[in-house]
């Protein structure tokens, strides 16, 4: 314990930094991911069979590749191809792919939950397909998700910490402690503050979507 | 992280297959030789073991649990196909095995990285730790050094067309590569201030980064460089002599463990017999080209 007191006491300033680019990182990519994941499930929706074919193997394709070989991927092996990204793009850029598919693949089972009587009810009023699905569905669809895109955005956050296998500008938790663990040999208390701090946003993070989820829900 | 990094390296694989063999990796180590030395090591007879408790609770286990890498180019790597580490790192922890139990195979290896190598020994879950380990105040703070049983200086690769970079001096401003968990960036800071570092996971990595542009120049241990430049593909080239501190690598053990003595006998008798300069042709002098052994450093 008096170890991570000595700790904090040199590093205090540096770990909060550290949380605040962690924090930064996660809210650009959940934002980008969240949108981005609302545009493909709704062009999942149109009746269009080839898109729908192409989407379906995008959503499948980044929600079941370790997030850490994709960022390899997209450091080293695009390049070959010609395709050069920059860090901290390629960082945002994998958590975006993921967060972008999840975020998908739960609205659709949150679309799932809207009875399909008021489509056609929607339909017999002379509504067209993107209005129905803008007004009826994914409103519905969205309030049914609150939980699980709770649970994706903690994840999303502990993936952050994949900034630490690229030259990444700036440090986030998981960087400082490797970096901390190299410089002064603290490693497992250096660890044990991360940790505790990762657990704390997490727990923010829950707390947050558990109080969005009572004000939206429907009550059946 | 093991299934991280092996994935990490599937896709790495690729990359290079796909890059084809520009930097690939070094020239392989001649297994059989390095066996068939490891093989011959000497062994402490039963009054030796007896001296020392740290060796003597070895010996009673019947194997050394060794605390190691699997990714360190000349010093410990993996050879998957039979599944044995091999190098310069890898042979002393071999020799030391051997020296001990008087088999070179009895040891237990595991992995550790930059992060979890004085914490393996404080919890006792390794005897001793191989691992390119530089000796530093706040780390001989936390656990004892036996050795040190090597010295490197830091050097500058760059592309071979770059007329820029001539040596440390011309790093200003200039993006360079280095290892994360080395004394890379340390030595950066001190003696080329404004280079802009940027720290990678592996050696492979920053290789790659260096050839596909997105660094003007790589700093790692100068002997990993002629690594590179002995296989002869002509894109790259040193910028200049080594420079910066002498690094010296040490044997790690637990704080205040007796095994420090035993290990600092155990490298005076190799260096003496002619086994650590053997050791050194096979792992390092072989592969990069060099056929000046150097002296080892001096022991206390």
């Amino acid at each position: 314990m008096d170890s991570v007191l000595r700790l904090w006491a040199n590093y205090g300033p540096a770990f909060g930094q550290a949380l605040l680019l962690t924090w930064k990182l996660t809210a650009i990519s959940f934002v980008a991911g969240f949108a981005l994941g609302v545009v493909v499930t709704v062009a999942r929706l149109l009746p269009l069979p080839p898109l729908r074919f192409i989407l379906t193997g995008y959503v499948e394709i980044f929600r079941n590749i370790p997030s850490a070989a994709l960022l390899i991927f997209i450091v080293f092996a695009l390049p070959d191809l010609n395709v050069l990204i920059d860090y901290e793009p390629s960082v945002i850029l994998t958590l975006v792919l993921v967060c972008s598919a999840f975020t998908a693949d739960y609205l659709r089972a949150g679309i799932n939950t809207v009875g399909g009587g008021q489509v056609e009810a929607a339909r017999s009023l002379g509504m067209r397909p993107m209005r129905i699905i803008s007004t009826v569905v994914l409103p519905q669809a969205l309030r049914a998700v609150v939980q699980p895109m709770t649970s994706l955005l903690i994840a999303l956050m502990l993936s952050t910490s994949l900034a630490s296998q690229v030259p990444f500008p700036g440090k986030e938790l998981t960087t400082l402690v490797a970096k901390i663990a190299n410089d002064s040999a603290a490693g497992m208390a250096a660890f044990a503050v991360a940790a505790a701090m990762y657990v704390i946003s997490g727990l923010l993070i829950a707390w947050a979507g558990a109080t969005l989820e009572k004000k939206v829900r429907i009550l059946r | 992280m093991s299934i991280q990094s092996a994935l990490k390296h599937t896709v790495l694989a690729l990359a290079v297959v796909a890059a084809g063999p520009l930097f690939a990796q070094g020239t392989p180590i001649n297994a059989a030789a390095f066996d068939a030395l490891v093989a011959k090591g000497p062994v402490a007879d039963a009054a030796t073991i007896a001296s020392s408790t740290w060796a003597t609770k070895i010996k009673q286990a019947g194997t050394l649990r060794l605390g190691g890498t699997q990714t360190s180019n000349l010093f410990s790597s993996l050879n998957e196909k039979d599944g044995k580490i091999r190098g310069f790192d890898a042979g002393l922890a071999q020799l030391i095995t051997r020296y001990i139990l008087g088999d070179g195979t009895k040891y237990r290896f595991t992995q550790v990285t930059s992060s979890t190598r004085e914490q393996v020994l404080i919890n006792d879950q390794v005897d001793v730790v191989l691992a390119t380990y530089s000796i530093t105040p706040p780390r001989a703070e936390k656990i004892s050094f036996a050795g040190p049983y090597y010295t490197s200086q830091a050097g500058v690769l760059v592309k071979s067309n770059n007329k820029a970079i001539q040596s440390y001096n011309d790093l200003a401003g200039k993006k360079t590569a280095t290892q994360a968990g080395s004394t890379g960036p340390a030595i950066l800071a001190q003696f080329a201030p404004k280079a802009v570092v940027q720290e990678f996971q592996t050696h492979q990595e920053a290789l790659d980064a260096l050839r596909q542009g997105r660094v003007d120049a790589y700093v790692t241990d100068y002997t990993l460089l002629l690594n590179v430049l002995s296989l002869g593909t002509g894109d790259a080239q040193l910028a200049g002599a080594p420079f910066g501190p002498q690094d010296l690598y040490g044997v790690g053990l637990p704080k205040g463990s007796d095994g420090v003595a035993f290990v600092n006998a155990f490298l005076k008798k190799i260096e003496a017999d002619g086994t650590w300069a053997k050791l050194w042709t096979v792992s390092i002098g072989q592969r990069t080209g060099s056929t000046n052994v150097p002296t080892p450093p001096p022991l206390p």
